[in-house]
């Protein structure tokens, strides 16, 4: 399989994709501008609960454009993402959203030259409440997505578990410590000027991870990546209409928690290799690089263009891994030059 | 004496009559060597992509006086799945189909057996990708054999056709690329055991 086959099948893929996306993005912006109404002075609490629901829903109809139906009760991973832990998530940043709210409420109700220490401390712990919250969903994500798998559970018989209860705990606290890392990281970088840029860096790592997926045997769980690349990026352009940057501030659980858990389900449970869901996963954690203190000179849509310049790199160096793999593994044609079909083929055949 | 000895001795012969039928049982298992799980699946309507499973395991107990009795287990490792194409088993093995890391065994365990011409009729409980149903099917054979010396082995067969979409087993994307019809043939021998 050449190069050029391969560009080929990912734009016919990405042609496939596109168009889940674009309905997930249109729903997501749309709802987005009716939560911010009115635009030019949004209620904080409405717009910041619009960051949520419209990129959950955007979603969800994107998943329904790509005809996934998740079953009932959930047995496998893609059904425990889409019924529990991404419903889990959007409760908490709903919550979050909530308290955010309160602690603006109290800072205004507390005259700052009285007791800013008093203003701060509240302040701190109401948002500790929330990051308290993220945090179990952090530490819940990778146990909700394995749960009844050969990984954790000896059901099947002796010896059919992988892991020991020990490397099980140290794999799990692995995990929930990465994606809380850049999740941090991530939300204070949202709060800079032209933060928001961190949103789109997720959207373009969610967009290879789709891609990636689909490469490595994962043809149904991919897609599932675009959806949510469009509902992010639906939120963050219906976001530049609104005159409130906080309004997606609580969009960011959503986003980095569907990337992480969609790259913990191609490592797991097809052939993502480890180094490719890494370089996804930490891509848009460079978009913060510009942020540091030696680049605060520089002219903030620079630093945000560049930020989403080097995210874009380790999503293609994936890509190109990813292919390099492909290419490696796809048996060779036994007819000359005849290509083999690709997942694309497939699921695409007949109709 | 005579009387009591005639008595004792009876009343054994009795004791081990009623005891027989659990005695004439034999319970055999499976010898992979010797056996093999193979399907075939229609693609796009042109050709059968054939393949196996490499790895299985199961019992089961023959009773030739009341085929009430009889029962049959087996259990199929997913993961060993082998189309000679690793790609493809690579993808077979994901989600998309048999989700193996979640659904880590194939498993048969037979309700029901009814004695018919060459064999038995078979029914049971297949589950398979998490979803559990009833099959039946005719198993042929029962031929015994000593191989090797002081082994006692038995064999069966059967063919049996399975609709993917009974076990949800492949996603609605590719319906149309792949047939719905599994067809798979099952034969094993059984090492008695001692």
């Amino acid at each position: 399989m050449s190069f050029d086959e391969l560009i080929k099948q990912g734009l016919e893929v990405g042609s496939q994709l596109g168009p889940a996306a674009g309905v997930a993005a249109l729903v997501s912006a749309l709802l987005m501008l009716a939560f911010g109404w009115p635009w030019r002075a949004p209620r904080p609490i409405r717009a910041r609960l619009g960051g949520v629901v419209s990129v959950g829903l955007g979603f969800a109809v994107g998943c329904w454009w790509l005809d996934i139906r998740p079953s009932w009760p959930p047995q496998e991973d893609q059904d425990r993402l889409l019924f529990i832990l991404l419903p889990a998530v959007i409760a908490v940043e709903i919550l979050a959203a909530l308290i955010g709210a309160r602690l603006a409420h109290l800072q205004r109700q507390i005259p700052s030259s009285k007791s800013e220490d008093r203003a701060s401390n509240m302040g701190f712990r109401v948002s500790g409440l929330a990051w308290l919250l993220r945090f179990l969903v952090a530490a819940a994500a990778t146990p909700i997505l394995l749960y009844g798998t050969t990984y954790v559970s000896g059901d099947a018989g002796p010896g059919t578990r992988q892991w020991t209860p020990q490397q099980t705990w140290m794999i799990f606290a692995g995990l929930a410590a990465s994606l809380l890392a850049v999740w941090l990281l991530l939300a204070w970088l949202i709060q800079q000027p032209l933060g928001r840029a961190a949103l789109l860096a997720v959207a373009i790592a969610c967009g290879g991870t789709a891609v990636i997926m689909m490469m490595s045997g994962y043809a149904s769980g991919g897609p599932l990546a675009m959806p949510l690349a469009g509902g992010v990026v639906g939120a963050l352009a219906a976001s530049l209409a609104l005159r409130n940057a906080s309004c997606v501030a609580n969009t960011l659980g959503l986003a980095v928690v569907g990337l992480f858990a969609l790259l913990i389900m191609g490592h797991f449970f097809s052939e993502l290799t480890w180094t490719n869901a890494a370089l996804l996963f930490f891509a848009p954690v460079l978009a913060a690089f510009p942020e540091l203190p030696p680049f605060r000179r520089i002219n903030p849509k620079l630093r945000a263009g560049v930020g989403i310049v080097l995210t874009t790199v380790p999503v293609l160096i994936a890509m190109a891994l990813a292919m390099q793999k492909m290419a490696e593994q796809s048996p060779r044609p036994s007819s000359g030059d005849t290509p083999e079909p690709t997942l694309d083929d497939y699921m695409n055949f007949g109709k | 004496m005579n009387r009591r000895l005639f008595s004792l001795a009876g009343a054994f012969l009795l004791w081990a009559g009623n005891a027989m039928p659990a005695w004439a049982a034999e319970t055999y298992g499976i010898d992979p060597a010797h056996s093999g799980v193979h399907f075939k699946i229609s693609h796009i309507g042109l050709s059968w992509i054939h393949g196996r499973f490499n790895n299985y395991a199961g019992t089961f107990s023959i009773d030739p006086d009341d085929a009430g009795k009889c029962s049959f287990e087996m259990k199929i490792n997913t993961e060993s799945i082998d189309t000679n194409n690793n790609m493809r088993d690579n993808h077979l093995r994901s989600p998309d189909f048999f989700n193996v890391k979640q659904f880590p065994a194939i498993s048969f365990e037979s309700t029901g057996v009814k004695a018919v011409k060459d064999g038995y009729e078979v029914t049971g409980n297949l589950t398979m990708h998490g979803v559990t149903k009833p099959v039946t099917f005719a198993l042929a054979g029962g031929k015994k054999a000593e191989f090797p010396k002081g082994v006692q082995r038995t064999g069966y067969s059967t063919e049996l056709i399975l609709k993917r979409s009974d076990f949800g087993v492949g996603k609605a994307q590719f319906a149309s690329a792949l047939g719905e019809d599994v067809h798979i043939e099952i034969s094993f021998e059984g090492v008695q055991k001692k």
